[in-house]
C-alpha cells in the first residue's frame, strides 16, 4: 500500500508534441496525515520496444507540493519523439539526477501513456487591422 | 463635407499631425500550441522603388497559450508616433506578425488611410534685408 496518495487532476494528453511544455497537476498527501510529501517527481520513461526495461531512458522532473493542500504542478517538455510512460512518484529523499537504479517509492499515481509526435504548428487566420485612432501623447 | 475622425476603421482616412500618436489595433484568430511573437505595424507611402516605404513603425511582444480548436480571437495594438518631415494623404498602414516559426504573417496593405497635415516645414521669402559696417 502506498504511504503517499497521489491523485492526478490534470493529466497529460495522450498525444503531445515535441518541444512543447505540458503541465501535470494533482494532489499528493501522506496517508491519514494532512501534509504533503516533500519530494515528488514525474517519472518519465521512454519506451522503446527493442530495449529491455533496465536500459530504457528515464528522467525525473521535480514537483513541489503546496503545504496543507498538497496540490502540485509539474512541467514536462519532451525533447524526443516516441512513446512514453509518465508516473508521478513520491520518494522519501531527493533523487540525484540522472538516477540509475530503482529509487525507493513511497507512493505513485496511475501511469499516463503519452505519444510524443511532431512539433505542432500554430495556425493564424483572419489577420487584419480593425481600427486606428489618434491618442493623447 | 469633410469629417474629422479621431477613430477610423480600414479604408476611412485618419488625419494626423507630426508628433501625434496613432494606436493601431490588429486582430487575428489562432489555433495551436503556446507561442510568442511580435506585432509589427508601420506607416508607409509608395515610392517608385518601394510601394511600401516605411516612415514609422512600432513593435510589441505577445504570447499565446496553448489553444486547441476552435481557437481564440486575439487582439493587439501598437502606438506609432507620426514623424515630422512628411505630409500628404497617400500614407498607408499594415501589420505583420514577426518572430514566429516560419515566415512573417501580413495583414492586407491599407493604402491611403492616413493623412499627415502640416508635416513639412516651409521656408519662404528668404533674403538679405540689410548690411551695415560694424
Amino acid at each position: 500500500m502506498d504511504i503517499v496518495k497521489i491523485e492526478i487532476t490534470l493529466p497529460l494528453p495522450s498525444e503531445v508534441a515535441v518541444d512543447t511544455t505540458y503541465k501535470i497537476e494533482g494532489t499528493a498527501k501522506v496517508a491519514d496525515i494532512l501534509s504533503p510529501p516533500p519530494w515528488l517527481y514525474a517519472q518519465v520513461q521512454k519506451k522503446d520496444w527493442y530495449k529491455p526495461d533496465i536500459i530504457e531512458e528515464t528522467i525525473y522532473e521535480r514537483g513541489f507540493p503546496m503545504p496543507v493542500t498538497g496540490t502540485f504542478s509539474i512541467d514536462w517538455r519532451p525533447k524526443k519523439k516516441g512513446i512514453y510512460e509518465v508516473t508521478i512518484v513520491a520518494t522519501p529523499a531527493p533523487l540525484a539526477l540522472p538516477l540509475i537504479g530503482v529509487p525507493p517509492i513511497t507512493g505513485e499515481s496511475e501511469m499516463m501513456k503519452v505519444n510524443v509526435g511532431e512539433e505542432q504548428v500554430g495556425e493564424f487566420t483572419e489577420l487584419k487591422i480593425t481600427k486606428y485612432e489618434k491618442i493623447t501623447v | 463635407m469633410t469629417r474629422l475622425l479621431t477613430l477610423a476603421v480600414p479604408n476611412e482616412v485618419l488625419s494626423v499631425g507630426p508628433g501625434e500618436k496613432i494606436r493601431v489595433t490588429t486582430e487575428w484568430n489562432y489555433v495551436g500550441p503556446a507561442i510568442s511573437g511580435e506585432i509589427y505595424t508601420a506607416i508607409y507611402y509608395p515610392t517608385t522603388l518601394d510601394p511600401h516605404n516605411e516612415i514609422a513603425k512600432a513593435e510589441k511582444a505577445f504570447s499565446l497559450s496553448d489553444t486547441p480548436p476552435p481557437g481564440v480571437k486575439c487582439t493587439g495594438f501598437v502606438d506609432i508616433i507620426v514623424p515630422s518631415g512628411f505630409s500628404g494623404s497617400n500614407f498607408g498602414l499594415y501589420t505583420k506578425l514577426i518572430g514566429l516559426p516560419g515566415a512573417d504573417l501580413f495583414t492586407p496593405f491599407y493604402d491611403n488611410v492616413i493623412e499627415i497635415v502640416g508635416g513639412v516645414s516651409e521656408f519662404s521669402n528668404l533674403r538679405i534685408t540689410s548690411y551695415v559696417k560694424v
